[in-house]
Parts: structure tokens; sequence; C-alpha cells
């Protein structure tokens, strides 16, 4: 934002807060606009900074973003009862225009704002690294440099080691074979088994140090990523998919496993290597060594050239296999529903268009390979073919001996092979860099909801208060609008509504998965901001509409909610769950896994499990989220008796679409479009006729059939 | 004074946890039942469960069998008394038969099914797996689920032979 600017538009009387780069013009076309906020009134202007639009702070009386396919806008409602459109941006800059329309509204309500805070939020927010990818990776081998010193050493050991044998050979034709000094032949041929032997041993050891160098590597960073994913709260799965973030952990880990284990040691390897023949070859006949220096310009070339073709050749493969892994992860976990729909012919076809697609890819790949490295192969050849030619002449004038040509061809073959190696390392040092590029995306993330310094532990009794909260997962696309309750310790609420109300959203701000945009939520007076996320959440038990459990015995997930419980806790909490009696019918009773994400149980056994998990830490507010909506209504029934026991003097909060769920509990709040309806119990609601007797007639009254004659 | 239910309270309340020494236990040939004498009184309705027959194999609940209802929990069976002990040990190894696996000759794979031919502590067994799915570590500890939903049992692999430990490897 340059601020300069705006001063051709700015009056003496106002002071510029804050600016506001849109992407789209008033006409809806891509294009630059801006909306400029002075401590007096709000200028919309095109990029030549012509106003297009004024409004004065003091006629406004709200603001708020609408929503479109494709962009949104920013409105404001005036004071005269007119709303004036603002200005309209695509839904990438959803998040700046959300910062716009806070500042706002903080300045029509003559809050105290923030003005330099807001500003350096606006734009994207994009990783500021201290250091380069390779360099980050890097630091994941220094607590294991002796090894990997051993590793690099033992290696370096060998190629001077490689050394040795041309120079044996040397020895061998024109000493012993060509100079009839028999007595050396033993000695050289012992030399040389020797020298293999020990290169061997030294590679063992450099393989070995090595690989253990890079998986505990990679064992530290995938450790040190897990942990701190776990440390963000749930919305990190707003901007990361599940699977995206698994990948990170297992794909671009591996990636950069090729580059700690291999790729550092050879590219150390291949350029002392290099330094080390070169030095041979010079010593042992400059003349040719010229010769043999021909082919390395054609080879940077074709390396250069290749490289620049290569890149999207292959990310173009890498992408066609992520489509089929994309096809797959959908399809399999979704078979019955493929089934049922008799669709497997569909999905074949699917499959087999990626998998073509795939084929035709990798032929385009093959294709490139097949351009340029036969044709460098050739380049390299050829000059060993040159060599023997020259040398072969200076052997048969004389000038030469022909140990000293066969030493130098195999030299020079020692030579072009680190070239080689070098050249074929640039693709997989690009595929490591960018993978370590996206794991320290990742690890520099700092998660926005976090313990402050103050933060303190609480004993909960159970007092909570809604104190005029709003809040969006998008900045001003309120979920919840100036919601304001109480709830008393020990008081049982059901919180009933319409499909996405935000109902849950009320959970997930007091389990504070996140922060309210606006207002506050007290717990027995504290701030929940202020209450260690840890003690907070100890003590709240939530059960959801689909409860996760995981791949451990039936004891382990209930004891999730403590660690330390007794098997008496554990029955108990089953007992009270309802799933005592289905437990001990399996084979393996408490001891019996549950499968993947508990497949091996049914919908309604899942779900008391998770009560069972819930109530066993003895959580001070226990919240339902549609517990019961997957259990059938006996089984609800035993759950509620149970729960209604547990429920004794602990705050409840019930959250239910089956309103017969709730309609005993101590209130009942109706929420519905963000905002609270209705408050009272269910007799006091259905006298007053509104929302909540509206959905309780339409589930529970039949209506009556009408009879035509 | 509110009260507040705790699972500690519901467990200390409800679950009906009992001495040994109140608890002797006989073993009825004739009908080829147990009777339960709690506190000198005899039940003759009685089902011994192990809720946690791998990490807790010493937990045991009777239950009634007619009702449903659990009449005492055991924590550790092994403070009853001798005979107690035996007649109840008697019922619960016919009623939880999961053979120790010792030792793995092989494990072949057919493309449907692994095949096992294991030495346990009941003797030699050949036994099918659908697939790895039926295959369950818990701790150090391997339960095999076979293809009729029998049950097997390898206490500690890590104490299995060389051999043996190679032949698991397939099916892990």
């Amino acid at each position: 934002m340059q601020h300069k600017d705006f001063k051709i538009i700015l009056q003496e009387w106002e002071k510029l807060l804050a600016c506001f780069e849109s992407d789209l013009t008033k006409d809806g076309l891509f294009g630059c606009s801006f909306l400029i906020i002075t401590d007096k009134r709000i200028v919309v202007s095109d990029a030549d900074f012509n106003i297009e639009k004024s409004v004065s702070l003091t006629d406004i009386a709200s603001v708020k973003i609408e929503d479109y396919v494709g962009n949104a806008e920013l409105k404001v409602a005036l004071k005269d009862g007119s709303t004036a459109s603002l200005i309209r941006f695509s839904r990438s800059l959803r998040k700046r225009f959300g910062d716009a329309a806070r500042l706002i509204e903080n300045l029509t309500l003559l809050r105290e704002v923030e003005v330099e805070q807001l500003s350096e939020g606006v734009g994207e927010e994009r990783p500021r690294f201290k250091t380069g990818p390779i360099l980050y990776i890097l630091k994941f081998i220094t607590p294991y440099k002796f090894l990997l010193t051993v590793g690099i050493l033992t290696g370096i050991l060998g190629i001077f080691l490689g050394l040795l044998p041309p120079y044996f050979m040397k020895m061998l034709i024109d000493d012993v074979i060509l100079g009839h000094k028999e007595e050396l032949l033993s000695q050289v041929i012992i030399a040389i088994i020797l020298t293999q032997a020990v290169s061997s041993l030294l590679g063992v050891v450099r393989s070995y140090s090595l690989s253990y160098v890079s998986l505990k590597a990679m064992y530290d960073i995938r450790v040190k990523m897990f942990n701190h994913i776990m440390s963000f709260q749930p919305s990190i799965l707003d901007t990361y998919e599940a699977g995206r973030l698994i990948s990170r952990i297992t794909d671009d880990v591996s990636r950069v496993n090729w580059f700690l284990s291999w790729g550092l040691e050879q590219l150390l390897r291949s350029m002392v290597s290099l330094a080390s023949v070169a030095m041979m070859i010079f010593i042992l006949e400059p003349r040719l060594s010229l010769i043999a220096l021909i082919p390395i310009p054609i080879l940077g070339l074709g390396v250069f050239l290749f490289n620049r073709k290569s890149t999207w050749v292959y990310h173009y493969e890498w992408r066609r296999w992520a489509d089929v892994s994309a096809l797959l992860v959908d399809v399999i976990p979704g078979f019955p529903t493929v089934k049922s729909h008799v669709m497997e012919k569909a999905e074949e076809e699917k499959l087999k268009l990626k998998l073509s697609d795939v084929i035709v890819a990798g032929l385009r790949s093959t294709k490139l390979n097949l351009q340029f490295f036969p044709m460098l192969g050739f380049v390299m050849s050829a000059g060993t073919a040159i060599i023997w030619w020259i040398g072969g002449y200076e052997v048969l004038g004389g000038t030469l001996t022909l140990g000293t040509l066969s030493a130098f061809i195999s030299y020079v073959s020692q030579f072009y092979g680190p070239i080689w190696n070098l050249v074929s390392m640039v693709e997989p040092m690009k595929r490591a860099s960018t993978a370590g590029e996206r794991i320290q995306n990742i690890m520099n993330m700092e998660p926005k909801i976090r313990d402050e310094t103050d933060s303190i532990d609480l004993k909960i009794k159970g007092n909570i208060v809604f104190d005029n909260v709003s809040f969006g997962y998008l900045p001003y696309m309120y979920v919840l609008k100036n919601v304001s309750f109480e709830i008393k310790p020990g008081e049982k609420i059901g919180i009933v509504g319409p499909t996405g109300g935000g109902k849950t959203t009320i959970v997930k701000l007091l389990m504070r998965f996140y922060d309210t945009d606006e207002g506050r939520i007290l717990i027995d007076g504290v701030d929940i901001r202020k209450i260690r996320l840890e003690s907070l959440r100890r003590q709240i038990g939530i059960v959801s509409q689909e409860p996760r459990l995981f791949n451990d015995t039936i004891a382990n997930n209930i004891r999730y909610g403590k660690p330390d419980a007794s098997p008496e806790e554990i029955i108990a909490a089953a007992k009270i769950a309802a799933a005592h009696d289905f437990i001990i019918q399996k084979p393996l009773g408490y001891d019996m896994p549950c499968g993947e994400g508990g497949s091996m149980l049914s919908g309604g056994e899942k779900q008391r499990i998770a009560i069972a998990r819930a109530i066993i830490s003895n959580p001070r507010i226990l919240i339902l989220d549609e517990a019961t909506s997957s259990v059938d209504t006996i089984t609800e029934d035993s759950i509620k008796k149970a729960l209604d026991e547990i429920s004794i003097g602990r705050t409840t909060i019930i959250i239910a679409h089956r309103l017969s769920t709730v309609k005993d509990a101590d209130r009942l709040i109706v929420v519905d479009n963000g905002r609270i309806v209705e408050v009272g119990t269910h007799e006091e609601l259905l006298r007053k006729n509104g929302l909540y007797a509206k959905l309780w007639n339409t589930q529970f009254l039949e209506k009556p059939v009408e009879v035509r004659a | 004074m509110t009260f507040m239910t705790s699972v500690e309270y519901y467990a200390k309340m409800f679950l009906k946890v009992t001495d040994p020494s109140m608890v002797k236990i006989d073993y009825d040939n004739s009908n080829d039942t147990l009777i339960l004498y709690l506190n000198g009184v005899a039940c003759r309705d009685v089902d011994p469960i192990k809720p946690f027959p791998l990490s807790n194999p010493n937990y045991v609940i009777f239950r009634s069998k007619s009702s449903g209802e659990d009449i005492c929990i055991i924590p550790d069976i092994r403070m009853l008394d001798e005979n107690s002990l035996k007649n109840l040990e008697y019922a619960i190894n016919k009623k939880y038969f999961i053979p120790i696996i010792m030792k793995i000759n092989e494990i072949t794979y057919t493309g449907e099914f692994f095949i096992c031919d294991v030495k346990t502590n009941k003797g030699d067994r050949l036994f099918k797996v659908r697939s790895r799915r039926n295959v369950f570590r818990l701790g150090n500890a391997i339960v095999i689920f076979d293809s009729d939903e029998n049950l097997y049992l390898i206490e500690n692999y890590k104490n299995l032979d060389r051999k043996s430990k190679e032949e698991l490897m397939k099916i892990m």
C-alpha cells in the first residue's frame, strides 16, 4: 500500500487511517480500485484515484460483506435506511475486506481503533523464512554430525582408494607384462585385492551411517511436525485438508530423505571425486586432459536445456499420479455407495481415463529423457574415443606407453562419472528443496489460539456467559451475531433450531477451537481466553454427532478421556453410557479392538463408547452435540436415563434436532440464523407459539388429512 | 448444596466390587455350572466374564444368566481361596479358549487367505486369516482372529524365536 498516492484525494480536515486495494473494478472487471478510510469518511476510488463514492462515517448504521459466487461486496447500511454498495472484490480478498469492515464498524461505534495493527494485517500472509529450505532441512541432521562426518569421510576415502586400481593396472601392463618384472605380479594383485576389500568395508560403514542419520532425521522431522500440527486448533483443517497435512508429514518428508541420506554425500563425493580425478589426469597426461574437457560445455548446455524442459514434464506426471490417488481415496471409502448405485463400470471408466493420462505423461517424460540422455552419453563416449584415437597414435609413435593410456582412459571414465552424477542430481535436489519448503511452510506457522503468559488454571463450577458474542468463520460473514445468554452451574440447557443456525458453533467457541470476533465468553466470571487451554478442555466433556474412535481397544478408547482410569471407572462409564452390556458380549470384551475409526462397531455402539469417554473424566461441563441422533429410540431412552443421573449438578448442554431429546431440559435456547430467537422451558415455548412450537409441531403433530368428497 | 454425580461415585456405589474373602466358588458337576457363594448366600445362575481378558485377565465379573445383571466383581481372582480359584479357572478356561502361539512354523499367502501353521500352548494348529485387518497389535501382544472367528494370542511378539518373527512379518 502506498499511502502517499492517496494524498491527492484527501482533504485537509481528514486523516488517512487505512486503504485497501481491491482486485475488481466497480464494473466487475479485473483491475484495481481502492477503499480509503479516513477518520471522517470512506472513499472509494478507481485506479487513477478518481473518487467513485464517498460516505461520511456519521451516516453509517452498520457494515456487512455480501458473499457471491466468485466475488464479494462490502456494503454499508445508512442511517436513512438505504444501503450503499462500496467496493467489489474477488473471494481471495475476503480476509482483507473483513478487516476493512471491522475497522469501519469500530469507527462508526467510536470504539478504540488500532489502526496500525489492522493495516499491518492487511495483505496476503506469506511465509518469511530466515533460512532457505535446504539449510532448514540440514538443521535436522546436526544432532547426528558425528555419524554424518563418518559417512562422508568414508565416502571420500573410498574415492581416493578408487584412484589406486587404474594406477595398479598401469604397473601391471608397463612393469609386469611389458617390463617382465615377474616379482611384482603377486604384490600388485594383493594390493588390488586389499584395495577392493577396504573399499567394500568403507562402503558398508558409509551406507549404514548415512542411512542411520537419514532415518533419525526423518523421525525427528515427523515428530516435530506432528507436535506442531497438534498445537493448532481444529480450525487448521479449514486451511489445510487432513489429506494435505498427512501428505506433508509422509510424502514431503520422504522426498527430503534422499537428500539427507545420499544427496548431500553424493554432492560432496562427486565434487571431491571430480577434483581428485582431474588432478590425476592432469598429472598423468596434460595434453590428453585438455581433450577430455571438450565434452563438458556440451554436457552443461544439455543439462541446462533438459532442466528447463523437464520441470513441467515431471510436474505434469506427478499431478497425473495425484489424480489417480485422489480418485481412489474418493471411491474406495465410498465403496458401498458405488455398489448401491451400480456405478462400478462408471468408476472403472473414470480410473481408466486417469490411468491413460498417466501413461501419456509417462511416455512424454520417457521421450524427453531419450532426447537428451543418449545424446549426452554419446558426447562422453565420443570424448573417450577421441582420447583413444589421439592416444593410440601416440602409443604407436612411442611417445606414450600403453599402460599410461589405459590408466588415463580409466581415469577419464572416473572423471565423467561424477559429472554425470552432478547432472542427474539436479532433478532430485529440486524435488527435495520444494518438499523442504513445504515442510518449512507448516513449521513456520504459529497457532492463533494459545495460552498467554497470564493464563490460569480454573476449577470450573459451571457458570457460562456468552456476552454479546459475534463470530464468523470468515471475517464479517457472521454465523453468530450478538449472542448473549447465561447458563447457571448445574443447569441442563437444550440448544435447538434449524440446521446451519449456529448451534454447533456455540460449542466450538466454548471449547475455544476458535476465538470470538466480538464479545466474550465467561466461565465462572473468567474470560475463557484467560483460562489455560488444557485446564478448560479437560473440564469440558463433549460427544459429537459423528464421534471418532481410534484404532485401539474399547477400554483404551474410553480411557482416552482419563488415561489413569481404573477398570472400575471404565466399567462405570460404560454402564452409564449404556455400553457395558454390548461390550461384554464381544469376544475380547473391553480389550476388543475398535478397528480403524471404529469400523468394527455399529454407529450406536460407537456413540455410546464416545459418551463413556466424555463422562469418564468427570467433566464440569458436558456437551452432547446430537449425541444420540444415531441410536434407536430404546437405546436413546436408556442413555437419557443414565445421563439424567450423571448430569445432576453438572452444567449440561444438549444440542439436538430431535426435540424429544431436549424437551425435559431446564431451559431451551432456540437459535436461528446466528441469533437467539427464543428462550424458555418446553411448555413456555409451546405457549409462545414461535419457532420452537413450529418445529415441535412439524416433528410431532400429525397434520389433519383433508378428505375431499 | 449442589450434588454432582461422578463416575468414581457411580463405580463406588453401583459396581458391587467384592472382597474375595467374602466369595466361595463351587463347581456343580451334575449341572456343569458354577455356584457362587456371596456372603454365604448361594447363586447358581452365574456366568463368569472376563471384561479385560488380555490386559487384565484376573479381573472377573459374575453375571446372572437369567437377569443379565452383574452380581459382583472380583478385581483379582488370585486372591480367592485355592479351591474357589480352581473351580473358577475350570469354567473360565472353557469359556475363554484363546490358544497362545508359541512358535510360527510358516505363514503362506494364497491370494485370498493367510495360512498360518503354528504351535500353540494347546497343540499344533493350521488356520486361515482373511486379511491383515484381522491381526491386532495391542502393545507387545498380538491378537489374531481366524476366518472362523477363533482367537489366537501372541503374548509378547518380542519373545518369539527369530524364524517365527520373520514369518509374523508376512502378516503384520
